[in-house]
């Protein structure tokens, strides 16, 4: 329905043009990609926004250090990408196949997905999982770690997101994606993304994300660490996932209990890294 | 369509295209929102943040006081006069217990209060503006409240009528005995019982309950409404607002799905009153919140089932109590009770003694109403479980204990003639009854011998296959009525006008093909009106599974008279006797080979010698009410480390009688199969401990989506009904009541655990299956 | 404010509020077609196509289709001729109410442009996002099959 205290819409012409709105505007003004979320609800304060769109930041690039994803490049974009097929397992387009509908993705872009921050969202997960960083433009550019989000939410408070940077791809980085939800089209009653740095099955680096809890994605370092130094095997899955389930902070909600969420923990734990198991095995040198 | 073709049927049997198609599948302006709003108020409602109040004061002057606001309307202000909101033939055998906006608010979400203003934004603003004081009171927040001592009285106004029981928040009461049950009882070596729980759940149609109203330029009031009733509308607004029937013109473009929901006069009154304060044309649409909240639900149900039998599986009583739950006002309180009786226990009429009891309680939550399956599909869940457990306790497969006691052609129950909806039924016999059939092509084609009791696995996945067997009825014998005008023009095409109401359901087409058939004509050729009290005859409506039986009868009726008249003028024509003559394939044949054309003697009949228009009216009133059967079969598999429920397969054989249009008969069964399988798996409305909902969105309420159902293998299993139109019965509803108890049968065919109430959420089913892995 | 915007293959400059969604703006322009069914994008009632990807016109600001193309269910047959999408669901049945059509028949037009022979899996994934009460979603899947199997033709 319209939002009838929006007063201005702005389609910047360059970055600089961007910046200066919303720091004309302050809090009154927010930056959009699809804008979403702010359809969906405007706070009674935001009279204006600022879209990122007209902006050219809709890419995917390899380089040398890490694929570069543009702050408004759409959900659907990602899905289809060839280069995030082969990124670790291709575990964002496996995710995104989860994420609402193909409407939702044609329009959402990753940038709205990370600034908003749903604490279902299946996006913030993965990019945890994955250490992205977030690339903000105040003026200058700045890099911060996504799980950092003290200082992302700082940085974002005077600047744009302008993109997002993934680890430069390694044949050795495995990751898997696991959604519990109610229906084909619902958000996660709990969510899970694992990406193990492995050779030969032998795990070297573990980060295990969880989502949904109904919080927002947090990794669990003591579960992630018991593979540090493991063979990976039913075994040592089998401990990573009680530590998991043991470690994790669940609560109640509309979906789900806390009770029923923590044995979603372990198993969808355990999934993730029989997954990985599989696709170490199946690639990797 | 061989068998159609042995019957000598043309166009009935055939997948004729519907004839709104290609207007629906390239978006024409057809729906009630669908027209130039400029000069049209609009209008929004303000509902009650309390679940049980009186309203002390109501301040209407800080919102009236905004510019661009015309109208606002409040109990203060309003006509005074109780009635129902059920769309039901009159007397309407629901409680009179509404009024328009009443001085005590019942539920969270009770009108309050309307705006009507020159923009949404206007009205939004000045329903906020709206200041009122309520009186809160304790509230019955379920079934046990309402029953407790000392409950609240939720209908305590002086001037309602029909309540059963107003002090003991009882609006209706049905008990019924055949035989004598309790000494049955006593002397079966078997007995089961069992009890299941429904919840609330909303139809959520993909449009929402809308109508926009007008005065025309004789000054007569004309709603657009999406209705499924529109002659009930048109006689409950006119007893609301004091309005002459005749004044008022009720009509009913296409409708977004009903499902139940829409067989409710619930904002009519409303936007009338408006147009009649203002002189304006007002549109009210609900938002989705209002939709979920303020529209009708389902009766949530608690339903017990105690089955007696001999240790060969016969059953000799069966007994069923049912606790229903009708919300705030009691419209459909009474017929969804009786039904939940009436349309399940007559399928084992083998059990000679039986006692249904039920009531239906008043609670301070959202109203219930009609919904597709109208009890039936309370009742199925406890009978189906039961027949189940009855199967195991003696050692019989469940198809085969069904077999044993379920009805047959040239059968009856007395159940028929005890209840009615919300009186006396009819006696009648099954004259037609294929569900041994159906069972046979269900059970082959599910691979019920094969997969059954195997538990197969896949990963942490469990097959389990289940079945449930149904009947429903066509109409409501004696008391629906249905009428059609078949009218010739001059080129022997024809204009049918029907009351019917297609809500989706494709009754236009079905019953453009009836005329046709009869007329030889092809369906292109019928011209369809239907559902605008000023032009069409009256029909009570979409429900009951009561259109193509009954409004389809008076269309083959009026067809047929039309067909006489015809011949008659072709035997002027003609120069020949009338019993020389036969109409076929657009042409009156003589026996001598002579002939001539529908168009020709409609033409003659029109400008040339004897002219008159040739046109009849029949009416319909059914004697009995034709059950459909359905034979239900589902694989699930049940994931065993979450609970999750999936379904794999489902097999679904029906006895419809005749098919009018097969695909579309399909389409019903496939509809409600998955509407039934979200009420299985995922459809529960959440409540807060003040009775507000917490989960009024499609966001929040689940209902399945495409990825979540498998293809519905639905068989329409040869059959012919000799009372109904062409040999049909009906189909609307039936298939919804099956996915609940069929797919409890096959979690317990696959992980051994009966779920007794629903959802089946994947929580509630891993919770069951530890429990059982726990017991000793 | 003003945008410009082709809608239906016709250039147009309309006025609109900052405010307003795509879905509200459409239906202020005479395109029926696109359906509310519930305003939060949840049932996929007022799908259209954005450049030829299917949207939630009520999820997306109005603005959004300055210097875009917009096509709504009423732009998508040919004259008298429709799109194979449209004809396959008059053919199988696929019809009840209608309300739901419009959007799911163009998201399947969007999904047949990315996917020439699609699984049932993959074409009941793709319409996840257009709710139905009436039909169970067979004879619409049966119908975007059919269609999936006809000839290609020009980009709607």
């Amino acid at each position: 329905m319209a939002i009838h205290h929006l007063r201005e819409y702005i389609r910047p012409k360059d970055l600089g043009e961007a910046l200066a709105a919303l720091h004309r505007l302050g809090t009154s003004a927010r930056p959009i990609g699809g804008g979403v979320d702010l359809v969906r609800h405007t706070p009674p304060d935001v009279s204006a926004l600022v879209d990122m769109t007209t902006l050219p930041l809709a890419y995917v690039r390899e380089e040398e250090n890490g694929l570069h994803i543009g702050a408004t490049t759409t959900l659907a974009e990602i899905e289809r990408n060839t280069s995030l097929a082969e990124y670790a397992d291709g575990v964002l387009p496996e995710m995104l196949g989860r994420v609402g509908s193909m409407q939702l993705r044609n329009l959402a872009t990753l940038g709205g997905a990370l600034v908003g921050a749903h604490p279902w969202s299946d996006v913030v997960t993965v990019l945890l999982a994955l250490d992205a960083t977030a690339a903000i433009h105040d003026g200058d550019d700045h890099t911060v770690l996504v799980a950092d989000r003290a200082a992302l939410r700082g940085s974002l408070s005077g600047g744009v997101l302008t993109e997002v940077l993934l680890p430069a791809r390694s044949a050795n980085v495995h990751a898997a994606f696991v959604k519990f939800s109610l229906s084909a089209f619902d958000v996660a009653m709990l969510n899970v993304c694992a990406c193990v740095r492995c050779s030969k099955a032998r795990c070297e680096d573990a980060r295990i994300v969880l989502g949904g809890t109904p919080w927002l994605a947090t990794a669990l370092p003591r579960a992630g660490e018991t593979l540090q130094g493991a063979e990976l095997g039913p075994d040592s899955i089998a401990v990573a996932a009680t530590t998991a389930a043991a470690e994790a902070q669940v609560g109640d909600d509309r979906r789900a209990t806390a009770e029923y969420r923590r044995i979603l923990v372990e198993v969808g734990v355990r999934r993730a890294l029989v997954a990985i198991l599989g696709r170490c095995k199946g690639g990797g040198t | 369509m061989s068998r159609e073709k042995q019957r000598g049927f043309r166009v009935v049997g055939t997948n004729a295209t519907k004839v709104d198609g290609l207007s629906l599948v390239t978006g024409r302006p057809k729906f009630v929102a669908d027209i130039d709003l400029a000069d049209t108020l609009i209008v929004r409602l303000l509902t009650s943040p309390h679940a049980h109040a009186r309203i002390t004061a109501i301040d209407t002057s800080g919102a009236e006081a905004i510019p661009g606001v015309a109208c606002v309307l409040a109990h203060t202000n309003t006509p005074t006069p109780r009635f129902t909101t059920a769309g039901q033939g009159y007397p309407e055998p629901s409680p009179y217990d509404t009024r328009l906006f009443d001085s005590k608010v019942r539920f969270v979400g009770d009108f309050v209060a309307a705006v009507a203003a020159e923009s949404q934004e206007v009205a939004e603003r000045a329903v906020r503006a709206l200041r009122v004081s309520y009186e809160q009171l304790p509230a019955a927040l379920s079934i046990d409240d309402a029953l407790a001592d000392g409950a609240p009285v939720i209908h305590d106004e002086p001037d309602a009528q029909g309540i059963y029981d107003a002090l003991h928040n009882v609006a209706a009461n049905v008990d019924i005995d055949v035989g004598d049950a309790a000494s049955a009882f006593d002397a079966c070596p078997v007995v089961v019982e069992t009890t299941c729980e429904t919840p609330y759940a909303q139809h959520t149609p993909i449009e929402t309950h809308l109508v926009h109203s007008a005065l025309d330029s004789d000054g007569r009031l004309v709603l657009r409404s999406s209705t499924q009733v529109p002659f009930h509308a048109r006689r409950i607004v006119a007893h609301t607002l004091g309005l002459p029937l005749h004044r008022i013109r009720v009509i009913k473009p296409r409708v977004g799905g009903g499902f139940g929901t829409k067989q409710e006069i619930l904002l009519e009154s409303i936007a009338g009153l408006v147009t009649l304060r203002t002189g304006r044309p007002a549109l009210l649409q609900l938002t989705r919140h209002e939709e979920f909240v303020s529209s009708r639900t389902r009766h949530p149900m608690r339903v017990r089932v105690k089955a007696g039998a001999e240790k060969d599986g016969t059953l000799r009583a069966l007994e069923m109590e049912a606790l229903s739950n009708t919300g705030a006002y009691g419209s459909h309180a009474l017929t969804v009770l009786s039904n939940t009786g009436s349309k399940t226990l007559p399928l084992y009429n083998k059990a000679s003694d039986v006692h249904f009891y039920g009531v239906a309680l008043y609670t301070n939550l959202p109203v219930a109403g009609a919904y597709r399956g109208y009890g039936a599909t309370q009742g199925y869940f406890p009978l189906e479980t039961a027949m189940d457990q009855l199967a195991e306790r003696v050692g019989l497969d469940p198809i085969t204990v069904r077999e044993k006691n379920h009805i047959r052609s040239g059968e009856s129950s007395p159940i028929f003639e005890k209840l009615g909806e919300g009186r006396e039924g009819v006696a009648f016999s099954i004259r037609s009854c294929e569900l041994p059939r159906c069972i046979e092509i269900g059970r082959q084609r599910i691979a019920w011998d094969e997969r059954r009791g195997r538990r197969n696995r896949e990963g942490s996945w469990v097959h389990g296959l289940g079945m449930s067997i149904h009947m429903q009825g066509s109409g409501i014998p004696q008391i629906d009525m249905g009428a059609a005008t078949v009218r010739m023009n001059e080129d022997g095409s024809c204009q049918l006008l029907v009351g019917a109401t297609d809500i989706g359901t494709g009754s236009d087409t079905i019953l453009s093909q009836i005329a046709a058939e009869v007329l030889g004509i092809p369906s292109s050729h019928v011209v369809v009106t239907s559902s605008d009290t000023d032009t069409t005859p009256f029909d009570v409506g979409a429900y009951a599974s009561s259109t193509t039986y009954v409004s389809g009868m008076a269309v083959q009726r009026a067809a047929e008279k039309v067909r006489a008249q015809i011949l008659d003028v072709a035997a002027g024509a003609l120069q020949v006797g009338r019993e020389a003559l036969s109409l076929e394939a657009g042409r009156v044949v003589a026996a001598d080979g002579r002939s001539a054309s529908l168009a020709e003697l409609c033409s003659r009949a029109t400008h040339v010698v004897d002219q008159f228009q040739i046109e009849a009216t029949a009416s319909c009133v059914p004697e009995e009410s034709p059950p459909p059967f359905l034979a239900s079969f589902a694989e699930v598999a049940v994931d065993t480390e979450t609970g999750f429920v999936k379904v794999v397969k489902y097999v679904a054989a029906v006895d419809c009688g005749v098919p009018i249009n097969p695909k579309m008969a399909e389409g019903q069964v496939e509809g409600a199969i998955v509407n039934g399988i979200g009420y299985a798996l995922t459809e529960h409305m959440l409540f807060s401990s003040r009775g507000r909902v917490r989960n009024p969105s499609l966001f929040d309420y689940k209902i399945p989506c495409a990825a979540d159902v498998p293809d519905i293998d639905v068989v329409l299993v040869d059959s012919y009904e000799p009372t109904g139109p062409m040999g049909a019965k009906s189909v609307g509803e039936i298939a919804i009541n099956a996915p609940i108890p069929t797919i409890a049968n096959a979690i317990y065919d696959a992980v051994g655990v009966r779920l007794t109430t629903t959802p089946f959420t994947p929580e509630r089913v891993l919770a069951a299956m530890r429990k059982a892995s726990e017991a000793p | 404010m003003k945008i410009e915007t082709t809608l239906n293959g016709c250039r147009r400059a309309v006025d609109i509020r900052p405010g307003e969604t795509l879905l509200e703006m459409l239906r202020r322009l005479g395109m029926h077609g696109v359906k509310e069914g519930c305003g939060s994008g949840d049932c996929g009632a007022c799908t259209v196509l954005l450049d030829g990807s299917a949207i939630n016109a009520c999820l997306a600001f109005a603005a959004k289709a300055h210097g875009h193309t917009v096509t709504t269910i009423e732009g998508l047959a040919s004259g008298d001729t429709l799109h194979p999408v449209q004809q396959a669901f008059l053919d199988e049945g696929a019809i009840q109410c209608g309300y739901c059509t419009p959007g799911m028949v163009l998201s399947a037009v969007d999904f047949l442009r990315h996917h020439q022979r699609p699984t049932d899996d993959e074409i009941r994934r793709a319409i996840a996002g257009n709710l139905c009460r009436c039909t169970g979603y067979a004879k619409q899947v049966a119908a975007i099959r059919r269609a999936s199997e006809s000839e290609p033709r020009e980009d709607a």
